[in-house]
């Protein structure tokens, strides 16, 4: 039994460097997009460095988002930078910041699409692991954390190590039955959590500051959903008086077929969407 | 609690530590442990149905002892038929009661007669298709006379429970599994211990990386076969063909090497299947623990070959039938058992059904030529039986063959190509053991070189591997 535990240490030290070293070489040569799930988030936090001196509309928003307008397909004047819905408002904020930091954003315009569902979440759904510890919190994006992204990462057990290359490199997020994901239990509906609203408030703001234009629009829908009330997020947007940034939202629904959908949010073909269906 | 997650993996270690270190080394204390740790396996998928688990296992155990003192006939056959009823009863409830009843009143209308279908809506417990089958090949052999009925409660309940293999195989039989239950585990054995990490190993390539990176494309492709070229309909099959593999092999692949690990000998539950010859060597290939467990207890009894040519065709139907019925209440698992039914019948009848025992291109490089026709003829039958297993109803799987029959089905598929890379090392791999009892032992490399391989094979698995999403399919059935 020794010489087999032995063995075993031998080769899990062996497997750990190997996997470390890996990881790193992944993210040194940006090559995370052939290991994780959605690297599409890497590519528009590597287009949030850049300075665009065309673009006149920045797109921000979930996965969905991203198939309406796709960061890998930057024209002239709307440049994507869209996330995903697990990467919260805080992930949404901190990248708004990174543009911010890189461009003269006065007179753009900035465009948050998301899905009515979105809004509800916090860093408590088990994805934010993945989709905002992993890619946001390190060194390159410490400047701009505040107390509450600090206090809900400290809720966020083995948080510390979300940079190290083996776990940032691959897909490996904390077990659901971790405390964290209790602390305040997440519903998806259509409300809008505390943490939504903070990041909201600070992303509208920044804009401002930066002289750029702030407004929230939704993903596109499927034709089942046409008559949904969501008197949720309308009783929330009115709760935190959040009506003049909303004023477009409902209005902006584009609904398709329900068969042109392959999970009831993403289409199965992108391409019946063209290259601008909000008009932006 | 899934195979390929941390939450497992510290469940496993946990238990390992315990069990060779802390306990006792007596097998009442070993095996008390490791039922309860089956029972918290199980619980952690949910806890009201190991209600269902005891209650199978008690009636057993008391039909075994039953049938131990019974001297009548009648008394042995009415215990017997206790077993029997219990257990199908309860398979027959949770898992075809609304299927049947569906299918009838479905009957009674295209009759004109309209009728409500009685349903239950009960949730599937979880691998309640193997405990029941494992359970009742106790039964069987005891009432059969070919073991002796066991006096020792902890390790009968334990064989119905092991946790390696309760929620989705292999199928043990009680004449493999219960006997190592009721010996003594005293020694650590390092060899058996190594051979089981390998199986660990490389059942997680085949889950984690292979099935489901092929998943992905599966779902995207079988979702709106309308819309898809015909060569990536093709792929499609082929890929959920290689899914299936990937994660049911796998599976029994994990569940043997934890088993090892435990000191306890599973049997083999897939050997290289996509390699056979002709349909008889693929289902003495695929679902070993199952084909076999068909064989012995339903084949047999029925007459098996014994009463003429006809009467073993009629047998070996209502196995490949019942084997369909066995994945799933669902007319196109039927279909599919009797897909393969057919394609087995005419080297039945020939007499060439088992011509191809034996290992394949034992000591050579390549397949032998005179061997890859059949090769590909068997792929191609099991490739299209894989689409009726897939699709949701028979109008979906015939939606999707005529798709598929398309003018496009010869040109390159434009898209989804992306899953062929990983078929490729898999069958690469597959074809160096593909004569081995244990995969990926590779005894003719020095051991830095076969470290490089096993480094190099974990850190891909890694890298681009899934782990804790995707539900493995058999845990359905």
């Amino acid at each position: 039994m020794k010489r087999f535990l032995l063995k075993v240490g031998l080769f899990s030290s062996l497997l750990f460097a190997v996997l470390n070293v890996t990881g790193w070489l992944l993210i040194m040569t940006r090559r995370q997009g052939h290991a994780v799930e959605n690297s599409q988030i890497y590519l528009s936090i590597d287009k949030a460095r850049h300075e665009w001196d065309e673009s006149m509309v920045y797109v921000f928003g979930d996965s969905v988002a991203h198939q309406m307008y796709p960061p890998e397909k930057t024209n002239d004047r709307i440049n994507s930078l869209a996330l995903v819905m697990p990467s919260t408002m805080a992930g949404q904020y901190l990248l708004l910041k990174r543009l911010a930091a890189a461009n003269n954003l006065h007179g753009k315009k900035i465009v948050l699409i998301l899905s009515p569902e979105g809004f509800s979440l916090d860093l408590s759904h088990s994805a934010s692991y993945h989709y905002v510890l992993k890619p946001f919190f390190n060194e390159e994006f410490r400047p701009w954390e505040d107390p509450v992204f600090s206090k809900r990462v400290q809720h966020t057990p083995i948080s510390m190590v979300s940079q190290w290359p083996i776990v940032k490199s691959s897909n490996w997020n904390p077990p659901g039955w971790l405390p964290y994901l209790s602390h305040e239990a997440l519903v998806l509906g259509h409300g809008i959590s505390p943490f939504s609203h903070h990041y909201l408030r600070k992303m509208e703001a920044l804009a401002l500051e930066a002289g750029a234009s702030f407004s929230v629009l939704p993903t596109i829908q499927p034709e089942s959903d046409r008559g949904r009330d969501y008197s949720d997020l309308r009783a929330a947007i009115h709760r935190f008086h959040l009506d003049d940034l909303f004023n477009e939202y409902f209005d902006a629904f584009h609904y398709f077929p329900n068969a042109a959908f392959r999970d009831g949010a993403h289409l199965r073909n992108r391409e019946v969407l063209g290259d601008n269906v909000l008009g932006l | 609690m899934l195979f390929p997650s941390l939450t497992f993996l510290l469940f496993f270690v946990g238990v390992f530590g315990f069990y060779w270190a802390a306990l006792p080394a007596r097998r009442s204390w070993r095996n008390a442990f490791l039922l309860v740790a089956s029972y918290v396996f199980y619980a952690w998928w949910d806890w009201r149905f190991l209600g269902l688990i005891i209650f199978s296992s008690f009636v057993d155990y008391a039909v075994g002892l039953g049938l131990g003192v019974a001297r009548g006939g009648l008394a042995r056959r009415l215990l017997f038929a206790l077993s029997l009823v219990v257990n199908l009863g309860l398979l027959g409830a949770f898992k075809y009661f609304d299927f049947f009843s569906r299918s009838l009143a479905q009957g009674f209308s295209q009759m004109g007669i309209s009728a409500d279908p009685l349903l239950l809506n009960w949730v599937l417990p979880v691998g309640i298709s193997f405990y029941t089958f494992q359970t009742l090949s106790y039964s069987i052999d005891v009432f059969r006379g070919h073991m002796r009925p066991t006096r020792d409660p902890i390790a009968f309940f334990a064989f119905v429970a092991f946790f390696p293999q309760l929620v989705a195989g292999p199928i043990e039989r009680a004449q493999n599994l219960l006997p190592q239950f009721e010996r003594e585990r005293v020694a650590f054995e390092p060899a058996a211990a190594v051979d089981g990490l390998r199986m660990i190993l490389w059942g997680l390539f085949l889950k984690a990386l292979v099935a489901d990176n092929l998943a992905h494309h599966v779902d995207e492709i079988f979702a709106a076969p309308s819309t898809q070229q015909g060569s990536v309909l093709a792929l499609g099959a082929v890929y959920f063909g290689f899914q299936i593999y990937g994660d049911f092999a796998g599976y029994s692949l994990i569940a043997r090497g934890t088993s090892r690990l435990l000191g306890f000998d599973l049997m083999v539950n897939f050997q290289v299947p996509y390699f056979s010859r002709d349909i008889g060597e693929f289902w003495r290939r695929w679902h070993i623990s199952l084909s076999t467990w068909f064989r012995d207890y339903v084949y047999i009894p029925l007459g098996g070959n014994r009463e003429g040519k006809w009467l073993a065709l009629r047998n070996v139907m209502i196995v490949f039938l019942l084997s369909g019925l066995w994945h799933g209440a669902n007319w196109t698992f039927i279909f599919w058992g009797a897909l393969h039914g057919l394609a087995f019948v005419p080297l039945f009848f020939l007499g060439i059904h088992r011509r191809t025992d034996g290992g394949i291109a034992p000591g050579q490089m390549l397949p032998a030529l005179p061997d890859l026709p059949g090769i590909a003829m068997t792929f191609l039958v099991v490739t299209i039986g894989w689409i009726f297993f897939r699709a949701q109803n028979l109008t979906h799987a015939r939606e999707y063959i005529l798709a598929m029959l398309d003018p496009s089905l010869l040109s390159l598929p434009s898209s989804q190509r992306g899953g062929v890379a990983w078929i490729a090392l898999l069958l690469v791999l597959d074809w160096i053991h593909r004569n081995d009892d244990v995969p990926i032992r590779w005894p003719r490399f020095p051991r830095s070189l076969r470290w490089a391989g096993y480094l190099a094979l974990c850190a891909l698995v890694y890298y681009r591997g899934h782990f804790g999403e995707q539900e493995f399919i058999y845990f359905q059935f």
